[in-house]
């Protein structure tokens, strides 16, 4: 591990800066640029904050799940501590994406909660997420990263056939994207600075957590190579 | 080789099932519960009990294939033979597959004995029993060899009678919907075309956990 | 000749050491006894050396080849252990159990004179058949160190065998290793039994998280 970038954050505080004003800016853009929608009103504004924060949490958790079998097939320190802070930064944001959906689902279908193939995904990606980190918080000495690593790995795949079998199942989200349901200059482009703030808003809490754990993997290291002199300098002392 | 283990262990898990009867009779006792507690939570004056034959039935497999999950394994703990059991010539790959034809022999035992008894509760019978017959095949299949993986990975961490449900539920989310919605059709007589789609997805969901389960636990045991 | 061999060892629990720069090694047709106070670490080097847990430092070789390459089956067949559980399913009978490692372990061989392995152990006829579970802690013992003979292997890494045995089971006991480090054993013994103390080969104590008085018996 290298110790400069511990001790040089420039590149983290760069990063957090930039991620400080787009968001700054999407907030100026989503109060100002962008018209309320003509049929929902002003409710539909969540959706530029509500659909990044989704794209966010797939890309991080699709990520976790692909580091996690990274991890597995050939464990490494730095892979493990990546995967384990996609997969928070991902559960922080499928906790923003279940509290901004429903509002703007009641707002625009007239209920809170549909069971609709995107928010179910989320839901049950939610609970896998949570239940993953405890079990590695649960787990005897050492043995809970790969626990953890396994089930993480194997619910990438699944998340696809939840999604397949959800979206056979019916659903009414609004394909925005898809056929274009924001038409006005002005929403596009909010749209877009929303995007791109809320993804490096995702990328710095996922260095930050990264950073925290590697530190916490080298004070662990520290505290051992300690134990280690303790133990050897206890038996220097004491008799034999 | 592997069958051969296999088997070996299957037999061994069989003997001591026949001798001790404990699980099994708890897991079709937790099955019944299960089924009236779902008359009392969901039938109604007036209404046509048999709409809620599929959600009852799957979800009382779901519930009683719970149950006796983690106990294939501790039960491995009690006299220390874990890892006995784990290095054979075969690698670890024995020990999983006996255990998930332990959980499918358990489960589809439980099947067969529960459907009669859900369909006379509710007031039903199979309009298609062949196609509910294989959707429920190609569920405890599927629910057998993820809930023996899910239990050897979680055997010796704490509050496992928590997580364990906490994991295998969303995972198995899948087969569940697939399998309520494919019973649903069938009691309606939906065509064929209709009711493919969902065993297809039964059956893309088992061939991924067949392959990769077995790979999984090798990787976290490596003894 | 060194059959099995502890270099530099290391192994930590919740961030620390409690074994450091433990180095052993076990030669074929040897007796090795190792005391400790509790808590010392002497289960946990036991699991070490069998491979159950991996090192945080340092490595265990088994005939000169790192554990970590060594396939867990031969490792099985070569390595046999015996700690505070029987490692014996308590459903099943004694004969039951044995058949069933025998066949676990080596599928193609033709089956040993169990029978006969069991009453070497004191284990009488009508014992054979009944579930091991209504077994006595002595009994369970016995039982267990005639799975051990079974297996064939040729290093045994014993944790306080002797519990639960009465005067003529550890007697018996003190046959079974004597005769098995004639026949080519390597035996590491975490034991504070003074009766059995007086077979070893040698006397390791365990102290300060690594092997310290080494005495020649």
């Amino acid at each position: 591990m290298s110790t400069s970038s511990f001790q040089r954050p420039l590149g983290f505080l760069a990063l957090l800066a930039v991620a400080t004003a787009l968001v700054l800016a999407a907030l100026y853009c989503v109060a100002f640029v962008a018209r309320p929608d003509v049929t929902l009103g002003i409710v539909q504004k969540i959706f530029y904050f509500h659909v990044s924060s989704a794209i966010a949490m797939m890309l991080c958790l699709s990520s976790g799940s692909l580091l996690s079998l990274v991890d597995l097939v050939a464990p490494s320190d730095r892979v493990d501590a990546l995967a384990r802070s996609a997969i928070e930064t991902g559960l922080a944001f499928a906790v923003l994406v279940l509290t901004s959906g429903p509002l703007w689902a009641r707002k625009s279908w007239g209920a809170w909660w549909t069971w609709e193939p995107r928010l179910t995904l989320t839901l049950l990606l939610l609970l896998l997420a949570a239940a993953v980190l405890g079990i590695r918080a649960l787990a005897p000495d050492g043995t809970g990263r790969k626990i953890a690593a396994a089930l993480a790995s194997l619910a990438a795949p699944v998340a696809y056939l939840i999604h397949v079998a959800v979206a056979k199942w019916g659903g009414t989200h609004p394909m925005v994207l898809q056929g274009g349901g924001i038409q006005s200059p002005g929403m596009q482009i909010t749209f877009r600075v929303a995007l791109l703030a809320i993804a490096l808003f995702a990328a710095t809490l996922w260095t930050l957590r990264f950073r925290v754990l590697r530190l916490e993997q080298r004070l662990l290291n520290l505290q051992l190579e300690f134990s280690a002199q303790d133990v050897r300098q206890q038996r220097e002392g004491g008799p034999t | 080789m592997l069958l051969r283990l296999t088997w070996l262990l299957l037999q061994k898990d069989l003997r001591i099932a026949l001798r001790s009867r404990e699980v099994f009779g708890f897991m079709l006792l937790f099955a019944l519960l299960c089924v009236v507690v779902f008359a009392f939570g969901f039938l109604r004056e007036g209404e046509a009990a048999a709409a809620q034959v599929p959600g009852a039935l799957w979800v009382t497999l779901l519930f009683s294939g719970t149950v006796g999950l983690l106990r294939l394994f501790t039960a491995e703990d009690e006299g220390g033979t874990l890892q006995l059991a784990q290095r054979t010539l075969a690698g670890p790959h024995p020990l999983l597959l006996s255990k998930a034809l332990m959980q499918l022999l358990f489960s589809g035992v439980t099947t067969l004995l529960i459907l009669p008894i859900v369909l006379v509760f509710f007031d039903a019978a199979l309009a298609q029993p062949g196609v509910v017959l294989a959707a429920l095949a190609l569920g405890l299949l599927g629910q057998a060899m993820l809930g023996a993986l899910v239990a050897a990975l979680l055997v010796h961490v704490r509050l496992r009678e928590v997580l364990l449900p906490l994991v295998l539920y969303p995972l198995l989310a899948p087969l569940l919907i697939a399998g309520v919605r494919a019973t649903v059709l069938a009691q309606a007589h939906a065509p064929a075309e209709a009711l493919n789609g969902w065993l297809g997805l039964m059956l893309a969901y088992d061939a991924l956990v067949l392959a990769v389960a077995p790979w999984l636990h090798a990787r976290v045991v490596e003894v | 000749m060194t059959r099995l061999a502890a270099e530099a060892v290391g192994w930590a629990v919740a961030g620390r050491f409690v074994l450091v720069d433990v180095d052993l090694a076990l030669a074929a047709g040897s007796l090795t006894a190792l005391t400790g106070e509790n808590g010392a670490g002497k289960s946990s080097l036991l699991a070490l050396l069998a491979g159950s847990r991996k090192p945080a430092r340092g490595v265990v070789k088994l005939d000169d080849v790192p554990l970590a390459d060594i396939d867990a089956a031969h490792l099985a067949r070569r390595l046999a252990r015996l700690d505070h559980t029987p490692g014996l399913y308590l459903e099943l009978s004694a004969l039951e159990n044995l058949k069933l490692f025998h066949g676990l372990l080596h599928p193609s061989r033709p089956e040993p004179a169990i029978a006969a392995l069991l009453e070497r152990v004191g284990l009488a006829r009508r014992d054979h058949d009944r579930p091991v579970r209504g077994f006595s802690r002595g009994m369970l013992q016995r039982t267990a160190l005639a799975r051990v003979l079974a297996s064939g292997a040729d290093v045994w890494l014993l944790d306080e065998p002797s519990t639960g045995l009465d005067r003529a089971g550890s007697a018996l006991l003190a046959d079974v290793l004597d005769d098995a480090r004639r026949q080519g054993a390597a035996i590491l013994l975490a034991t504070h039994d003074p009766a059995l103390l007086p077979l070893a080969d040698r006397q390791l104590h365990l102290a300060h998280g690594h092997v310290v008085a080494t005495e020649a018996a």
